[in-house]
């Protein structure tokens, strides 16, 4: 597939499928970052806040317990009870946070201390270190807390220390205190164990957090790996296969998430490129197989697709073709824009399909038959021509010769029909309700009706006479569907005197595809004159038969004549010998005379059946066919020659086939064809002197059929003469006309039998033969 | 008393025999028939005395033959020659042989009885 007109797949530029930044580690890091962040975030501004407060906390508490503890001191110190003051201030040694609490006199030195150590010392010495140094302790700070009498607590710098210094009035005057009556009480405290434990609190929960954001992160990236990542990456896989042109591949993605939704309309996507793919390749396909020439411009008239079905008609190569101006296809004197062409409204088109001579390369010209037809982008817009073209020259040839066979078939359609309507032969067409659908002249002549007459109307009420005996025949050949032929159709006269007519008939199906009947065709010969000519002939025949019988008789006259003088001879003898015995009367005479008569009615009879024998002969009756028992009538025969053989000194033997079948005939021209071989015989023999002057009669089945041989001892015939003997007035005789082979052969033929002569050696005598059809149903 | 003498009839055909020997036998002769020209030769006694009543027309020995054998034999036997067909050529042979009579068929019945009766003398 050269053509330009196949989709060719654009080059796939190289992806590169590595992944630099994988989404399912980089989300769970930055989160993690994030929640690092904000842990540190949190824990560096708590801190400072707990800082903050527990020291804003521990300031209110400790001025809360100084004023107690100051007002306790000051109801003690009225009283004078220092060890009540001592013990106040030990108690405050519980507190583990308290580093030192001190009553200090105007003096500075220790009335009253946590650690009775102190007691006595300066103040500045019982402070311990590292604050002794600190300004807030110093003495200028002291005595402006004096001065003012409002007491004061600070944080001491550090962050953690507070220091509380409370103005105490001491009233009642003991050994150890001054005069003065204003003492301080100050107090300690290192409060980082308590901020130390709240920031352990919070590093501890931001920990917690921490550890639980990041477990968060890493569900987050196996999810992202799982869930996403690796389904993203065989979506990446497969688009990449698709992209190589693997359009069978399916993203296997299920599920109700997005994911698996971009799988699926991926899928779908693919599998309806896919279907478009096949589609474009059969077209494709079929474009490059089509017989058309299919080519196709654009709207200027450069050609953008050309078939090899274009390359086999014109001759350029797909390259040659395309791009170029479609004109060169054209002679220069009928050019035709396809646009214009294709333009026009379709009113104004003369045709279709342009009937044109294009231009091969070779410069010879091929008729084609151009359709040209505007290509349309989806917006409507012509984006270019299709123009198919088919060589049509063979089919010019084609149809001119077809309308010239059309005419041929046409011209021998109506022959046919005129032979149909003319021909002297009856025709007609029956359908199967036995309406005639068509008849000729001829045998609407037959029938004696006008064609009209016939068309749609039942046999029945057409021919009602001979219906009964026809109908049968038709109903036959439809259901059988095997045609009838040449049945012989007698139709009594039309007005009840006249002639029967004749007709042979034949009866053919007409099958249609299937096979079933749809009708029959009758063809109808009018026979009635043959019939009358063969019954003339046969007349004819028949009285040629009956004069040749009574010449043969004339030439047994002789011999006839004899033969019941014998009869009468003996009748005149009985009657004299009965007359002499009446008269004489001699005793017994009546019974004698009684048995002599019944010799002259024995011999009467015989007299009588002579004559009978004779006449019948020689009688002239119309040839009356009727069954014949061929024994009986060979018995017959014999006795009526049986003077002949006495006269020529032969006899007769007989040799009867008991089983003989009887035939169909006229007995008499039978018996004249058995007396002819019969007296032949006789007289082939005559003058033979040695004593077996023989006729050997003998009947046999053979082969179904009758036949009698007719057999002498005389000296036979030669072979050379056996296809004379036939001839009519061939004659070796001198009394003999000739006559006698000649009219059995034309009897034993009118019988549809086979006379045959047989003769072998010299000597051994002449045989023939004859032999009829057998008849078998009986009549 | 003497032999009685006897009419010997030679004819083929039965009825015609018979009714000879019928019509003879009225008129009181004695009758002895025989159907053919052997039968009477091999039967016959040159002793016996009658006449010879011959249907010319015999088949096997005919019976202008059976009269040459007897004439050849010397015998003289008085012979009646019956002839079917009235050949002038057999009355001439048969005349020429010596029969007493040549009748011709039909025959009428008394005048055969009487020409017996004369060669029977
Ligand atoms: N059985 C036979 N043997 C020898 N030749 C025969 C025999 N039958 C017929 N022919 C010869 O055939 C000839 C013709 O016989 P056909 O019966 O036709 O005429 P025909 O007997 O001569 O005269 P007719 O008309 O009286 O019968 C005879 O003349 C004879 O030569
Ligand atoms: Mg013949």
């Amino acid at each position: 597939m050269n053509d330009r007109s196949t989709p060719t797949r654009p080059l796939q530029s190289q992806v590169d499928s590595t992944i630099q930044y994988p989404l399912r580690i980089l989300l769970p890091l930055s989160l993690m970052v994030m929640v690092l962040a904000h842990t540190g975030w949190s824990l560096f501004s708590n801190r400072s806040q707990i800082v903050n407060s527990t020291n804003r906390e521990a300031v209110i508490v400790l001025r809360r317990t100084m004023s107690q503890l100051a007002g306790s001191l000051e109801r003690a110190a009225r009283r004078n009870e220092l060890s009540t003051m001592q013990y106040s201030l030990a108690s405050l040694g519980a507190d583990p946070e308290v580093k030192f609490a001190v009553l200090i006199d105007e003096e500075n030195d220790v009335i009253v201390s946590m650690r009775r150590a102190d007691v006595g010392h300066r103040f500045a010495e019982s402070v311990s270190q590292p604050y002794r140094e600190s300004p807030i302790l110093d003495a200028g700070a002291l005595a402006r807390v004096r001065m003012s009498q409002i007491s004061s607590t600070l944080p001491f710098g550090d962050g953690h220390t507070i220091v509380g210094i409370h103005p105490v009035v001491l009233g009642a005057k003991t050994d150890r205190i001054r005069p003065d009556h204003l003492g301080l009480f100050v107090v300690l405290r290192d409060i980082r164990p308590t901020i130390q434990r709240a920031t352990t609190a919070v590093s501890r929960q931001a920990v917690g957090t921490l550890v639980m954001s990041c477990l968060i992160a890493i569900g987050l990236g196996l999810f992202f790996h799982f869930r996403i990542a690796k389904r993203l990456e065989r979506l990446e896989e497969m688009t990449r296969m698709v992209g190589a042109g693997n359009l069978t591949v399916r993203t296997g993605i299920s599920g109700g998430d997005e994911v698996a939704a971009l799988a699926r309309s991926l899928d779908r996507m693919v599998v309806d490129r896919d279907i478009a793919e096949q589609t474009l390749g059969l077209q494709a396909m079929i474009l490059a197989h089509v017989h058309d020439a299919v080519i196709s411009t654009d709207l200027n008239g450069n050609v953008e697709t050309w078939n090899s079905a274009a390359t086999r008609l014109f001759g350029y190569s797909v390259e040659e073709a395309i791009g170029r101006s479609v004109d060169f296809l054209y002679f220069p004197d009928n050019v035709v824009a396809w646009k214009e062409q294709v333009m026009l409204p379709r009113a104004e088109r003369s045709a279709d399909d342009l009937q044109m001579r294009l231009r091969r390369k070779d410069a010879s010209a091929v008729l084609v038959s151009l359709r040209l037809s505007l290509m349309n982008a989806d917006d409507g817009r012509p984006i270019g021509i299709i123009g198919c073209c088919n060589d049509i020259t063979e089919q010019k040839e084609i149809e001119a010769k077809l309308s010239e066979s059309e005419k041929l078939v046409r011209e021998k359609l109506s022959e046919l029909e005129h032979l149909y309507r003319t021909t002297p032969i009856g025709l007609c067409m029956m359908d199967t309700e036995l309406r005639y659908r068509r008849i000729n002249d001829e045998l609407a002549r037959i029938n004696g009706l006008p064609v009209e007459a016939h068309l749609g109307r039942p046999l029945r009420e057409v021919l009602p006479d001979i219906a009964d005996s026809i109908e049968p025949l038709y109903r036959e050949v439809i259901e059988t569907g095997q045609a009838k032929r040449s049945i012989e159709v007698e139709r009594p006269p039309v007005d009840g005197h006249g002639q029967s007519s004749f007709f042979l008939a034949s009866y053919h199906p007409l099958k249609d595809d299937t096979g079933r009947v749809r009708g029959v065709s009758t063809v109808v010969k009018d026979v009635s004159e043959r019939r009358r000519a063969e019954e003339r002939l046969r007349n004819n025949e028949t009285q040629l038969a009956h004069v040749s019988r009574l010449s043969t008789m004339g030439e047994m006259v002789a011999g006839i004549a004899h033969e019941i003088n014998q009869p009468l001879y003996a009748i005149a003898n009985y009657a004299a010998a009965c007359e002499h015995l009446s008269r004489r009367r001699e005793p017994g005479w009546e019974e004698k005379v009684q048995s002599v008569m019944g010799q002259i009615a024995e011999q009467a009879v015989r007299a009588g059946e002579i004559i009978k024998r004779v006449r019948g002969f020689v009688a002239n009756t119309e040839s009356d066919y009727c069954p014949i028992d061929l024994n009986e009538l060979i018995r017959d025969t014999t006795k009526l020659l049986s003077f002949e053989a006495k006269r020529l000194g032969a006899t007769v033997s007989l040799e009867l086939d008991a089983a003989l079948p009887p035939v169909m005939g006229d007995a008499i021209q039978i018996q004249q064809v058995l007396v002819n071989l019969i007296r032949n015989a006789f007289e082939a023999m005559d003058g033979q002197v040695n004593g077996k002057n023989n006729v050997q009669i003998r009947s046999a089945t053979l082969d179904g059929d009758a036949s009698v041989s007719v057999k002498d001892s005389g000296p036979g015939i030669s072979s050379d003469m056996v296809d004379q003997l036939k001839e009519p007035f061939y004659t070796t005789k001198e009394h003999g006309l000739g006559m006698g082979l000649a009219i059995s052969q034309t009897i034993v033929a009118a019988h549809e039998g086979h006379l045959e002569i047989r003769s072998d050696a010299d000597g051994a005598g002449a045989e023939f033969c004859i032999r009829f059809p057998a008849l078998h149903e009986i009549c | 008393m003497a032999v009685p003498p006897t009419v010997f009839v030679i004819d083929d055909d039965p009825s015609a025999l018979s009714s000879v020997c019928a019509l003879l036998t009225a008129f009181g002769m004695t009758v002895k028939p025989f159907d053919s020209a052997e039968d009477f030769l091999a039967d016959y006694n040159e002793l016996q005395p009658g006449c010879l009543l011959l249907d010319v027309q015999l088949q096997g020995i005919g019976g202008l033959d059976l009269l040459r054998q007897l004439r050849r034999n010397q015998l003289d036997l008085s012979v009646i020659v019956i002839s079917g067909n009235a050949d002038k050529q057999v009355v001439r042979t048969a005349t020429e042989l010596g029969v007493t009579e040549v009748l011709h068929k039909p025959v009428q019945p008394h005048d055969l009885v009487d020409v017996v009766q004369r060669a029977l003398g």
